[in-house]
This record gives structure tokens, C-alpha cells and sequence, in this order.
């Protein structure tokens, strides 16, 4: 699978009749199993970044295309691309605190269909045995400690098995060696299952685990 | 895992928030559902009166004003029938006079001397089971004729033999009306004998359905009285009406009558008994002949050539009579035997036939007995009522003809063929269906489905926005779960949908809960309009009716109202619309509220100066509304920028300022809701200015209701004297109407009425007391019967328009067409059609007397002429009662409208202000935040609770002092029209709201503040 973004721009408008240009012709190119990750400051962009990739906002020009194709000429609607090829991982994890562990997890399987089929979900009890909370799956969301919620919210981003996994902050409320354990987790999902991986993140730390480091500095990668 | 699962557990999670949402659908679904109920209730307890009123009935034959023979009942189409006498009458007790039907039955085995009496009746007479009843004193002729006796009334010393069950047929009517009638059933025979109707019935009631064709077969001429001789014809009414001789075309035709004098050369014989007729032995009469008997010839000393003067009464209708005289040439002079011989020269009067002596005579003509000699007293003796002479007949028919009748006797060759020619109708002999009638007027009455909708409305309407609330800050605090699952690939159309699944897994529950509840809510809206609101019905007794269509109709309803609000709301959220906060425009605000403060003003002075008109008020109370909202809005935006240094007030100011429109929201809709409930609720007309209201009342003081009918002329000096009332001021006058009973149209009864009571009124006295356009009662075409009605009866009760046309029967049995030419302001006649006297005169003849009268005779005598009118009237079963009286009755049905809607719209703004406070319950879950702040910069709980405190109830207390000074100014045309109990209530509801409002943000701010941890 290869991606490409190719002279996107977006800006936003602050309220007061003035724009502000956050992605200024940007480009990005990656290959199956690349591990990228998205270095800058606060309101450089990076989330913005993020969710063009996933297909949450549209640029304002430029083209997103995946194998050649634009994404907003594909067979699928954004939703399916969203559902069905991306997977996405937040900071706060965005855990649905009235659903247990395990289904936060088969959260994404419901987006087209009424019931999880027993294979998906043998296929989720597989993943969390190998996220290694198999033990919680039947505990709500305000039970588990941060780590056991960072690895529901990449269970529930894999889950699909998606080509491009996005990844906003992952590590950003978890302590140093939860934060290890999360950032070994995101390279067995790149190396052993071969997944795209973007990672937006401020601490350079973290970004050291990916295969390529990027800096996001006046709407442009650097 | 399935979806539901998901559902139940999303609904667990915010259970406090679908809490309210039930609890608020409930609410809403209780009135909704509760409301159609009332409604089918009210329907179903009508129908039910129909068939207490008729029982197992279902054709009535109805001989009008004349009657049929016992016979009749012999006839195998009757078998399964019962027979009746019918009258009115009354019953004294305790000092009051109560009017009830008297039926004569011979199927209740009920013994002379004794009475069954219904349980309405048995109610009012306390028990007491001794009691006199009054009835009129009917004989065949009709009463308005000239020739009967001087009583009008007559009684029958009755003891209960027992009650007589609504089941058992105690609540027989046969008009179209709920309330409950009082009736009397006695021996048949006893009350024939009584009134003098040996053998006669006038109802006939069949459980079978009869149509006239069918009827008319099994009808003979000789039911009604009509009597077939050797080629003659005659009737036990005495007088053959007009259509009968027209039926039958005689060759020769006479008319028996009763002359004062008859004089010639100075002399004079008084009192005789004189016959028009056409011919005699072959010999025809016409121009002025005259054939006098030997007999009068010798007395006047007369013979043939000589002229003979005849003086005779006439009636001008009401019993006035006129003397009229008439010069006949005498053609011959005849024997008085030859006379003699033929009995169809005379006819039987009531009250002057029967008697041995003239000064025995019964007659309510004036005859001067002093006049009254020896010699006339031994031709009575020897010759009763033999004419002295015989005239002309075409000299004398339009004097001795009336509408009762032109002719005592026909001679026609095929007489026996001719008369079966006569159908029933032209005898008044009716056929009529009452329970298709009566189950149409039910069901198609006063819509007490729509009614209280609209006056639980408010109760609606704050339902939905207590729904709206809860689900919109649920909805409010699921915005990064429901972007969650966008960014999951979940559509906008699976998220709305799943979230619709889930509100709809609660709200069913929730609407069968206030499905049931309705049913209860109805139980108790019926049992306080046959109490406490029965001023709204005059019906006791409502009984619930629970129609499924109507449950289900309104529980789907009820649910499309929760399933668009809910879909709004989460339609919403894709729009993004954020909840901003007001602009700082308050310059902007001040300008608008000054745009509409100064005309509120302006028009407010002016109105209480000049006009007091009451939509000049309303339109003052809206404008101040608006004016007061929008200086209100722009005093805090203004306070919230001006204040120098920040401050607590400071504080508070800025808060109010920014918030939302949810808040704007609810203060616009307390201070609004407010406003119209006790605008309208309080908005009463002065009753006492209303009557004064020479439109209303005519200036008539009291409104007297006649048993009886009064056939003479109350505004005669003569009359007056002949009925004891001479002891009346001159300045007393009576206005007199003719009444043909029909249906009451006015809003006491809740049926649909096609056919109203009917008034003749002299036209005159119509103009020159009411606002009433009497060139609409002048004819325009023939065969067109114009008649004016009230607004209200016209719209509610009759559901018609001016221009729409009514069908009636005249007393022929013809159908006639009543033109709606025009309607008047309600007043006291409301619920009867208005007619010209003269044309009332020309339907229904027979209906001569006058059973309702109005009385002018000043405020400070009305006591006065009151008593003496029941005194000297008692025989007539007069009921007497101020104009000011009749009319609040009337008046009491709006008033309690008024008072319900009152009631429940004050309920309803109980729940728009829990309403209100889970809107501001939303605000401060989303400044916990803030608030945690305070306390970490050391503000005090008791600090914090105080500020949150005072501005939390700021806006609704504004909101609810505004919408109550607004709808003051509304209604101050009527401040005094609402009576001090009404205003007790307004002020309760009030009291209430504020104190409610009060009390619940005391908790809830307290509860947040104490839920808030660290």
C-alpha cells in the first residue's frame, strides 16, 4: 500500500474575519510497514496533520491518494475507509466509559453490522491475549490503569486490521515505563504485523522508535 | 455482542438523564392520552344517555298537539309498542316550584293515586313521597282557541310507590340533551281521566324500527278523531283544520259558534249558537243570507227581508278578542225542529255543551251572566246548543276560522273514501327515529378531545421541553463519544440511528407508563366536571370510557412528538451548532426594547383613559412582554461591561452574561408561558358590567318560564285583573314569545343540536330592546322562514354558519326550511333560534300560548313582581328568575373553562420550571471546572453556593415577574371580572411556581456543589 499527500494545504478561520494557515503544501510519502513520526510544537499542525490522513478533515487543496487512487474518488465512503483501513489511537485513549474493555474494543465491527460474528470475536479475545489484557476485558473503562486503557484503545485501533494506523500522543498521559512498554508495542505492530504507522508526538524520546522522524515546522514536513 | 446490549448498558450510564426523560414523557403522554379519553368519555357518557333516555326504543309516533285513540295500540305493526300520554307539569316542594314530565303508562301497573318517580326526581323531593302534581287541563280543543274553559290547570294528590331506576327506564326524554330529566309516570288512565282524554294517547314508542310508509298503512283517520258519518265528517277536536277540509273537498261544510248578539229593531237576543254554513236543504247560502228559525223570528219579531245584526268575538291571538258585528239579510225564516234534526249543525264545546243551565256555563269567554234572561234559560232547557239561525258560511270564515280549526262538520258524498285519502302527517301524527338522531348529536357534540388538549397544552409543551433538556445535555456530554465513532468509520445516519435505537429503548416504556396514567388523568378530569368544573357541564355522572383507537392513536402520537423532538436535537449536533454566548449588543437590546416599551406605554395610558378595550390590553400586555424582556436581556449585557472594578456583582453579572441561549430559551419560555396562562386564565368580563349591557338583557329584568302555556295577554289591563295581577305597576311589561320545543342549543347542552327551540317574537320589541337586525325576520321568498341565532350557539353547539338552513316539520307534518339569515351577540336567548311571531304563527299554530315571557320592571321592583308573578301564576307552574341570573349560568360555563385551564396551565409551569432548572443544573456541570477553581483559590462553599445561588434564580424570577405584570396589564379591562376565588388561584399557582422555583435550584445547586471532588 502506498500513500501519498501531495501539496496539501488547510487552513482555519479564528472568528475574527482572519485565516490561519496550519498545513502550507505539505507532502508525505509512505510505503506498507513504514513507522513514521511527526515531531513540532504545540499548534504546529500535528493533529491537523493527523486527521487529514484520517480522513476527518479535508484540505483545502492538494490530493490524498492511496495506490495511485484519490480517496475522495474511491469505491468507499470515507466512513468505510475510516472503519475499514485506518485505525486510529488517542492520547485520552477515547475509552466509551459505559462499555466494557472488550467491547470498546469490538467497537469499530458495529460501524456496519448489528452483531460481532463469533469470529471476530475469538479474533478480539486473540489480540487482547496478546495485548496482554485479556484480564480485564470485562472491566469497565474507569477500572483500568493507564496502560491497560492505552493498550484497549490499540486493540480497538487494530481490531480491523487496518493498512494505516494513526497514533495522536499515545504515550502523552502514561508514565516513563508505560510509556516504554506502549512505544515496544507500536514496533512489534509495525515489524510483526507489518502495519503503517503515523505518530504524532512532542517528546523526541518516543519519536526515536519510529523508522522515520519528522518535523512539522510552518506547515511543512521537515 | 449485539447492539441492544450496548443500548441497555448506554442507558444504565446515563440513567440520570433518560430519569428525566421518562419522567418527562410521562408527563407528557399522561395529558396527551389522558385528554383524547376525556373526550371519548364524554362521547361514550352521552351515547350512554341516549340509551337511558330511550331504552330499548326505536321509532317514536308523536301526534303533535292533537292525540291518537287507545285503538291504535291494537294494531299488529304497534304489538311490541307502549303507549303514552305525555305532558308537562310540576311538582311544588320545600317552597320551589320543579318541572317534571308526567308520563301516562299503562305498563308499570301503577294503581290511581299512585306514582313511580325517577331518581333525579326522588332526589329533589328529598324523600318526601306525598306530593301534588300539577298538570294542564288539555282537552280536545286546543287551548287557544276561543271556545274552552276557564282552567288551565288541573292536579292529581300522588303518593311514590317507588323509584324508577335509570335501568328500569326512570330517565325517558326524548330530546337531545345529557341532563338528567325529571319524570313522573302514572296510571294512563288516571291521567286521561284527569285531563280529560279519556282513551287517548299522543306517544307512541316502539323498540321496533317503523318507517312512516309502513305506518301510514296501519294508520286510520279515525286514531286521530276523525269521525266518518253517512257522508259526513267530524271530530272529536271539535274543529276541523284547514287541510282536512282541503283533503276531503265537502259539498257542504259548517262551522258551529257562539255569537253575543243577535239584534234587530231595537232587540236583542244574548249568547246563541249560530252555525255558517253553505247550504241548507239543498238551498245555498252566500253574500249575507241568513236563515233564522222560528224561534229567533218570533223573538226579534223578524221575517224575511228584514236585516239581523250578529256581534261575535274574534281572537287576535293571546286570547285578546275583539267584538266584530256583522248585517245579514234574513232569506228565509225555518223551523226550529228542522234545525233541531240535524246534530251536525252544533258541536260539542267543551265547558258549554254538557251543562243544565247558561249560567252553568265554563267558558273563558267574557260572557256577562247578568245578560243572561229566564227565557234564554228555558231555550237551553229545551234546546241546548240548536243554532238560532244560520249564515252564510264564506260571511263568517275568515272571522270564526282560526288556525285551530274552520269547520265542525263536512258533508261529502264519498265521505269513508275521501277521508282514508288523509295521511298521518296532516293530522301532526310524526314518525320519528330518535336513537339515530340522538347517537348523532352524541357523538358528534362538544369535542372535549380537542378542549383539553388545548387547555392541558401547556402541560405538552413543558413535557417536550423536559424531555429536550435532559437530551440535549446527555447529548452534550457524548460529543467526543459520538466522535469517536465517526472516527471508527460509524456514518452520521448508524449514529443517529443507534442513538434514536437507544432513546427509543426507554421513551415506549415511558409512554405506556403515561398511556395508563391518562386513563387515571381522565378518571379524574371526568369526576372533577361532574363536581368542582360541573359549572362548565351541568352533567353529573360522566363515566370513563377507554377506546382503544383513541390509546393507541395517542400513544403513537405521542411517540412522534418524543421521536421528532429527539431527532431534532440529534440532528443538532451535526449542525455543530456550539452554544455561544451572547453577544455584547446591549445598546442593540436597549434600542428594541425601548422600540416596543414606548408603544406599550403610550397604548396602555390611552386604553385606560378612553377605549378600555380588551384587545387594546392584550396587545399592551405583549408589547410590555417583549419590551421587558429585551431591556432585561440588555441590563445584564450592559452591568456585565460596565462595572469599574471586578467585583462579586461583577462576578455575577459576567456570568449571566455568558450564557447560553439554552437559558434565553427557558426565560422565554416561563416569562411567555406566564403570561398566557394568566392572561387568558384571568381574563373574565365584568359580569356585572355584562348584564348591564342593554344588548344582553334588552333591559328586561326578569326571564319567566311557563309550564303552562299562557294563552293571554300579560300587558292587558283586562287580563291583568282576570289573573290577579292587578296589583302590577303600570310601568310593568311583559314581553310574550311563542315557543316551539325543540332541542336547547346553548353551551349547557354538550350534544350537537340540529333542530333548536324555536321563539315567535313580536319584531317590534326585538328592535326596540336588543341589538338585533329584525329586517333579517322579514320574508324574502315564499316557503323561506327566516330566523337569527346567537353567535356562540351558532358555532359550538350548532356548528353552522349563517346562510345554512335547518329542517323542521310544521304542524301538518310538512317539511320546512329555517333560513340562518343572521346571528346576534350572545344574551339571554342564547341557545334558541329567533323568529317572527307571524310566521311561528304559520308552522305551528297550535303552539298559541306563550311558555316563556320577559318581564321590564326596573332593578328596585324586580323582588316585588317576582313574588306576585309566582303568587297569582302559581297554576301555571311559572318559573321566575332575574335576566342577571339566567344569564350567569351561561356565564359559568366559560368562567370554569377559564378556571381549568387555569389549573393545568399552572401545572404545566410547574414542569417548565423543573424544566428550567435541569438547563441550569447543565450550566454548572459544565463550570466544574470553574468551580473547582474557586474553591482551590479559597472561596467558601457557603460563598460559592450564595453567588452560584443568586444567579441562578435571577432569571426565572425575572421571567416569571414579567410574564405576571404582562398579563396584569393584559386583563385590565377585567381586573374585577375574575371573582376573588379565581384570583385566590391565580395567586396560589403563582406562589407556587416561585416557590418551586426556589426550592429546586436550592437543591440542585446544593447537590452539584457537594458532588464536585478532587
Amino acid at each position: 500500500m502506498y500513500i501519498e499527500l501531495k501539496n496539501i494545504s488547510k487552513s482555519f478561520s479564528d472568528g475574527n474575519k482572519s485565516t490561519r494557515v496550519v498545513l502550507d503544501g505539505l507532502n508525505l510519502q509512505l510505503q506498507k510497514g513504514d513507522f513514521v513520526a511527526i515531531t513540532g510544537k504545540s499548534g504546529s499542525g500535528k493533529t491537523t496533520l493527523l486527521s487529514v490522513l484520517g480522513t476527518l478533515l479535508r484540505p483545502d487543496s492538494g490530493s490524498y491518494t492511496i495506490d495511485g487512487l484519490e480517496v475522495t474518488a474511491a469505491k468507499e465512503s470515507m466512513d468505510e475507509i475510516r472503519n475499514r483501513h485506518i485505525g486510529f489511537v488517542f492520547q485520552d485513549h477515547r475509552l466509551l466509559p459505559q462499555f466494557t474493555a472488550r467491547e470498546n474494543v469490538l467497537l469499530p465491527l458495529l460501524a456496519h453490522d448489528d452483531k460481532v460474528s463469533p469470529e471476530m470475536d475469538n479474533k478480539s479475545l486473540e489480540l487482547m491475549e496478546r495485548m496482554g489484557i485479556v484480564n480485564v476485558m470485562n472491566q469497565l473503562p474507569e477500572t483500568l490503569s493507564g496502560g491497560e486503557k492505552a493498550r484497549v484503545a490499540i486493540c480497538r485501533a487494530l481490531i480491523q486490521e487496518p493498512d494505516l494506523l494513526l497514533a495522536d500522543e499515545p504515550t502523552g498521559q502514561l508514565d516513563a515505563e508505560t510509556c516504554l512498554q506502549i512505544m515496544n508495542l507500536f514496533k512489534e505492530i509495525n515489524e510483526e504485523l507489518g502495519k503503517t504507522i503515523v505518530m504524532v508526538t512532542h517528546a523526541s524520546d518516543v519519536a526515536q522508535v519510529a523508522k522515520r522522524i519528522y518535523q512539522l515546522k510552518d506547515g511543512k514536513l521537515i | 455482542m449485539k447492539k441492544e446490549g450496548l443500548f441497555r448498558r448506554s442507558i444504565t450510564y446515563y440513567q440520570s438523564y433518560y430519569k428525566l426523560v421518562t419522567c418527562a414523557v410521562i408527563a407528557m403522554m399522561t395529558v396527551l392520552v389522558g385528554s383524547l379519553m376525556v373526550g371519548d368519555s364524554v362521547r361514550g357518557t352521552l351515547v350512554d344517555r341516549v340509551q337511558e333516555r330511550l331504552g330499548d326504543t326505536e321509532t317514536i309516533i308523536t301526534s303533535g298537539t292533537g292525540f291518537l285513540n287507545e285503538e291504535i295500540m291494537q294494531q299488529p305493526l304497534l304489538k311490541k309498542a307502549h303507549g303514552y300520554l305525555l305532558t308537562d307539569g310540576f311538582v311544588s316542594h320545600g317552597g320551589k316550584m320543579i318541572a317534571v314530565q308526567v308520563w301516562g303508562t299503562d305498563c308499570d301497573s301503577i294503581e290511581f293515586g299512585e306514582a313511580r318517580i325517577n331518581e333525579p326526581l326522588a332526589r329533589q323531593l328529598d324523600g318526601e313521597e306525598d306530593f301534588v302534581l300539577h298538570l294542564p287541563a288539555h282537552s280536545l280543543v286546543p287551548s287557544g282557541s276561543l271556545f274552552v274553559t276557564q282552567s288551565y290547570s288541573t292536579q292529581l294528590r300522588l303518593h311514590t310507590k317507588s323509584v324508577k331506576t335509570k335501568e328500569q327506564g326512570g330517565n325517558l326524554l326524548l330530546h337531545n340533551d345529557q341532563t338528567l330529566p325529571l319524570n313522573v309516570f302514572v296510571s294512563r288512565e288516571e291521567l286521561a281521566e284527569q285531563m280529560e282524554l279519556q282513551g287517548k294517547i299522543n306517544l307512541i314508542m316502539s323498540p321496533e324500527k317503523i318507517e312512516e310508509d309502513m305506518f301510514a298503512t296501519a294508520w286510520q283517520p279515525a286514531y286521530s278523531g276523525l269521525k266518518v258519518g253517512e257522508g259526513t265528517v267530524t271530530t272529536d277536536r271539535i274543529f276541523l283544520q284547514q287541510q282536512v277540509v282541503d283533503a276531503i273537498e265537502p259539498q257542504r261544510v259548517n262551522l258551529a259558534y257562539l255569537v253575543n248578539d243577535l239584534c234587530a229593531h231595537g232587540d236583542s237576543v244574548p249568547y246563541s249558537f249560530v252555525t255558517a254554513t253553505d247550504s241548507w236543504n239543498g238551498q245555498p247560502l252566500s253574500g249575507n243570507e241568513m236563515l233564522v228559525s222560528d224561534y229567533l223570528a218570533n223573538r226579534l219579531k223578524v221575517k224575511a227581508g228584514d236585516s239581523l245584526h250578529v256581534d261575535y268575538f274574534v281572537t287576535q291571538g293571546m286570547k285578546t278578542q275583539e267584538t266584530r258585528s256583522q248585517t245579514f239579510a234574513i232569506k228565509q225564516v225555518i223551523p226550529l225542529e228542522d234545525i233541531r234534526t240535524d246534530s251536525l249543525l252544533t258541536a260539542e264545546f267543551p265547558g258549554l255543551s254538557n251543562v243544565e243551565r247558561c249560567t252553568d256555563w265554563d267558558s273563558d269567554l267574557p260572557i256577562d251572566m247578568k245578560r243572561i234572561q229566564k227565557i234564554d234559560e228555558d231555550y237551553w232547557y229545551a234546546y241546548r246548543q240548536t243554532p238560532k239561525a244560520l249564515v252564510a258560511y264564506d260571511a263568517v270564515k275568515k272571522d270564526w276560522g282560526s288556525t285551530f280549526g274552520v269547520a265542525t262538520a263536512l258533508y261529502t258524498a264519498d265521505a269513508a273514501d275521501k277521508v282514508q285519502q288523509i295521511v298521518p302527517q296532516q293530522m301532526g301524527v310524526l314518525v320519528a327515529h330518535p336513537r339515530e338522531s340522538g347517537l348523532y348529536s352524541a357523538q358528534n357534540g362538544t369535542d372535549f378531545s380537542s378542549l383539553f388538549l388545548a387547555l392541558g397544552f401547556f402541560i405538552i409543551l413543558s413535557g417536550v421541553l423536559l424531555m429536550q433538556n435532559p437530551l440535549v445535555e446527555m447529548l452534550v456530554q457524548r460529543k467526543e463519544e459520538i466522535q469517536l465513532l465517526i472516527t471508527l468509520g460509524y456514518s452520521r445516519k448508524r449514529i443517529t440511528h443507534w442513538l434514536m435505537n437507544e432513546i427509543f429503548t426507554v421513551v415506549p416504556f415511558a409512554g405506556l407508563i403515561g398511556t395508563m396514567a391518562g386513563i387515571a388523568y381522565a378518571a379524574i378530569i371526568l369526576f372533577l366536571l361532574g363536581t368542582v368544573w360541573s359549572g362548565a357541564t351541568h352533567t353529573e355522572g360522566f363515566r370513563l370510557h377507554v377506546n382503544e383507537t383513541s390509546l393507541i392513536g395517542g400513544f403513537i402520537a405521542g411517540m412522534l412528538i418524543c421521536g421528532a423532538t429527539a431527532y431534532y436535537e440529534i440532528h443538532r449536533i451535526w449542525k455543530n451548532k456550539q452554544q455561544k454566548p451572547v453577544k455584547a449588543s446591549s445598546s442593540n437590546n436597549i434600542r428594541l426594547g425601548l422600540f416596543f416599551l414606548i408603544p406599550a406605554i403610550c397604548s396602555f395610558i390611552y386604553n385606560l383613559i378612553t377605549s378600555h378595550s380588551i384587545v387594546l390590553f392584550v396587545v399592551s400586555g405583549v408589547l410590555w412582554l417583549i419590551a421587558s424582556s429585551l431591556c432585561f436581556i440588555a441590563y445584564i449585557q450592559r452591568m456585565a461591561h460596565e462595572e469599574e472594578s471586578f467585583s462579586k456583582k461583577a462576578m455575577l453579572w459576567k456570568s449571566l452574561a455568558a450564557n447560553n441561549s439554552q437559558v434565553l430559551l427557558s426565560f422565554w419560555a416561563l416569562a411567555v408561558g406566564v403570561f398566557t396562562v394568566f392572561a387568558v386564565g384571568l381574563n373574565r368580563p365584568d359580569f356585572s358590567r355584562s348584564v348591564e349591557d342593554a344588548s344582553i338583557t334588552g333591559g328586561y329584568n326578569l326571564w319567566c318560564d311557563s309550564r303552562i302555556p299562557m294563552e293571554y295577554d300579560l300587558n292587558n289591563e283586562q287580563v291583568r285583573k282576570k289573573l290577579s295581577l292587578q296589583d302590577l305597576p303600570d310601568s310593568v311589561c311583559f314581553m310574550q314569545c311563542l315557543k316551539y320545543v325543540q332541542d336547547e342549543a346553548s353551551c349547557l347542552n354538550l350534544n350537537k343540536v340540529s333542530t333548536p327551540t324555536v321563539l315567535g317574537i313580536d319584531t317590534k320589541d326585538l328592535a326596540e330592546h336588543f341589538q338585533v337586525d329584525v329586517n333579517l325576520l322579514q320574508r324574502t321568498s315564499e316557503g323561506v322562514y327566516p330566523i337569527l341565532m346567537d353567535q356562540e350557539s351558532l358555532i359550538w353547539s350548532m356548528m353552522k354558519s349563517v346562510g345554512d338552513t335547518l329542517q323542521y316539520r310544521n304542524s301538518e307534518g310538512q317539511d320546512v326550511q329555517l333560513l340562518i339569515a343572521g346571528s346576534y351577540p350572545t344574551g339571554i336567548f342564547h341557545g334558541t333560534a329567533l323568529m317572527d311571531r307571524n310566521l311561528f304563527r304559520e308552522l305551528w299554530p297550535d303552539e298559541s300560548g306563550s311558555r316563556l315571557f320577559l318581564v321590564r320592571c326596573g332593578e328596585e321592583k324586580q323582588a316585588d313582581v317576582k313574588n306576585l308573578l309566582e303568587t297569582a301564576l302559581n297554576e301555571y307552574g311559572l318559573q321566575v328568575c332575574t335576566t342577571t341570573e339566567r344569564f350567569e349560568l351561561f356565564f359559568t360555563v366559560t368562567e370554569t373553562y377559564l378556571t381549568i385551564f387555569l389549573t393545568l396551565g399552572g401545572l404545566g409551569l410547574l414542569i417548565g420550571v423543573i424544566s428550567l432548572v435541569v438547563v441550569m443544573r447543565k450550566i454548572l456541570v459544565s463550570r466544574r471546572a470553574e468551580i473547582k477553581m474557586l474553591f482551590a483559590l479559597g472561596y467558601s462553599h457557603e460563598t460559592v453556593y450564595g453567588m452560584l445561588y443568586h444567579e441562578s434564580l435571577l432569571v426565572p424570577v425575572v421571567a416569571i415577574v414579567i410574564g405576571a405584570l404582562g398579563s396584569i396589564i393584559s386583563i385590565s379591562a377585567n381586573v374585577g371580572g375574575a371573582g376573588l376565588g379565581t384570583w385566590m388561584l391565580a395567586i396560589l399557582a403563582l406562589g407556587l411556581i416561585l416557590l418551586s422555583t426556589i426550592v429546586l435550584l436550592k437543591k440542585m445547586i446544593k447537590r452539584e456543589i457537594n458532588n464536585i471532588h478532587f
